[in-house]
């Protein structure tokens, strides 16, 4: 097994490939964990740039959750839960973003985030992007979704489907057992099928303009 | 048609209702054996739960298909332990200052009641306005002419005494009119 030739040739790595990895930057090995990086780093900034908005603040808060996991990686006791601790990071991090800037807006000293959904998302970019109408008023459904969700049910629904994590990494990200996971995802569930506005959004509007000629 | 048994019960459905529709979506694995029998060779309850599925995958795809192409990508920055461990500690001073801030922020608006504050200011208002009307009712009572009649008001005259250019009216006033002594 030739791991750095895989990794170069952008080869999905095995389990036990990872495992060799994060034992080696736990050592210290930069190049591992550079590594490690470079498989996540992209994983990481959706899942940050998802609950943020802001392509600025995801770069920047991206940069500290490896940082972190940098600096704490010799804490992690198995390296086969590398990823869901790398997500629990990078939620606490994206957590402590929002309670500070809430903080910030109730202080006066920086607008709320509220209505920066679509503004950082640079359309000329992305050439598949939806309409920025469309895209504008899909973020406005999720936003209304996201407040019928519990906090629990939020996360969990958001790294099942959003950050395509399975039912064990939600549990390990999170610290709960799976049984508990279900059961928020099962409500989540329950609550985005009632969203008929979203589901009516998701297959009509969005799937006619994917169908347009262009 | 489905006999199966839940919470001790034998139930006995034709379809996977809603609920477990859902619940195959999450863990199709951890579905009541005859249930998930029923699921596999229904073709209704099977289109159900792949719709249900189509539906939360799309979902996900939108969210993840919106991100900036070309993002500034994280490095492993140099920065020896020491350094590090300051940048993410706060000084004690510090978080007891920001924690007595904070906790003062928000009894502001419980020890200070606003309608209170408002109220009192409007009453201390009144009163000054109340103090300044007596004071004038006191002088007119002193002196019943408005001032401007005073002022042209002659000593030892009873017609009216305009007082000659240059000269200050209230100048002109005699000192009986200063003590309020006119109408004696
Ligand atoms: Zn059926």
């Amino acid at each position: 097994m030739n791991l750095t030739e895989d990794l170069e040739l952008k080869v999905p790595p095995t389990g036990a490939q990872l495992s060799t990895l994060v034992e080696k930057a736990r050592e210290g090995d930069r190049d591992a964990f550079e590594k490690l990086m470079a498989l996540h780093q992209d994983e990481i900034f959706r899942l940050v740039f998802f609950r943020t908005r802001s392509r600025i603040d995801s770069e920047d808060l991206t940069q500290d959750i490896f940082m972190s996991a940098f600096k704490y990686l010799p804490q992690l006791k198995d390296s086969d839960r590398f990823r869901p601790w790398l997500y629990r990071i990078a939620l606490n991090r994206v957590n402590d973003f929002h309670r500070k800037n809430n903080f910030l807006a109730y202080l006066g000293i920086t607008e709320s985030r509220e209505d920066a959904d679509v503004a950082d998302i640079e359309p000329h970019l992305d050439p598949d992007a939806l309409d920025t109408v469309i895209r504008k008023e899909f973020w406005l459904h999720v936003r209304q979704l996201a407040k019928r969700f519990s906090r629990m049910e939020k996360e969990v629904f958001f790294l099942r489907f959003v950050d395509d994590l399975n039912l064990r990494e939600i549990a390990q990200t999170l610290h709960k057992s799976e049984s508990a996971v279900k059961t928020h995802l099962y409500r989540a569930i329950r609550k985005f099928k009632e969203d008929t506005t979203l589901s009516d959004f998701i297959q009509g509007e969005w799937q006619g303009e994917k169908d347009k000629p262009s | 048609m489905i006999l199966y048994r839940e919470n001790g019960k034998v139930k006995k459905i034709s379809h996977l209702d809603d609920n477990q529709i859902i619940e195959a979506v999450i863990d199709e694995k951890g579905l009541n054996g005859l249930l998930r029998r029923h699921l596999s060779e229904c073709p209704a309850c099977r289109a159900q739960k792949e719709m249900l599925q189509a539906r939360l995958a799309r979902f996900g795809e939108i969210s993840r298909g919106k991100i900036p192409l070309g993002y500034r990508k994280p490095k492993l920055i140099e920065i020896n332990a020491g350094e590090m461990a300051k940048a993410w500690t706060i000084h004690p001073a510090l978080a007891i200052c920001a924690a007595l801030a904070v906790l003062a922020l928000f009894l502001t608006p419980i020890v200070i009641n606003r309608d209170n504050l408002f109220t009192k200011s409007v009453v201390y208002r009144e009163m000054l306005q109340d103090e300044k009307f007596m004071a004038e009712v006191r002088s007119l009572e002193e002196n019943p002419l408005p001032s401007f009649s005073v002022d042209i008001s002659g000593p030892g005259s009873n017609g009216p005494n305009i007082a000659s250019p240059g000269h200050s009216a209230k100048n002109d006033v005699s000192p009986a009119l200063k003590h309020g002594s006119r109408n004696a």
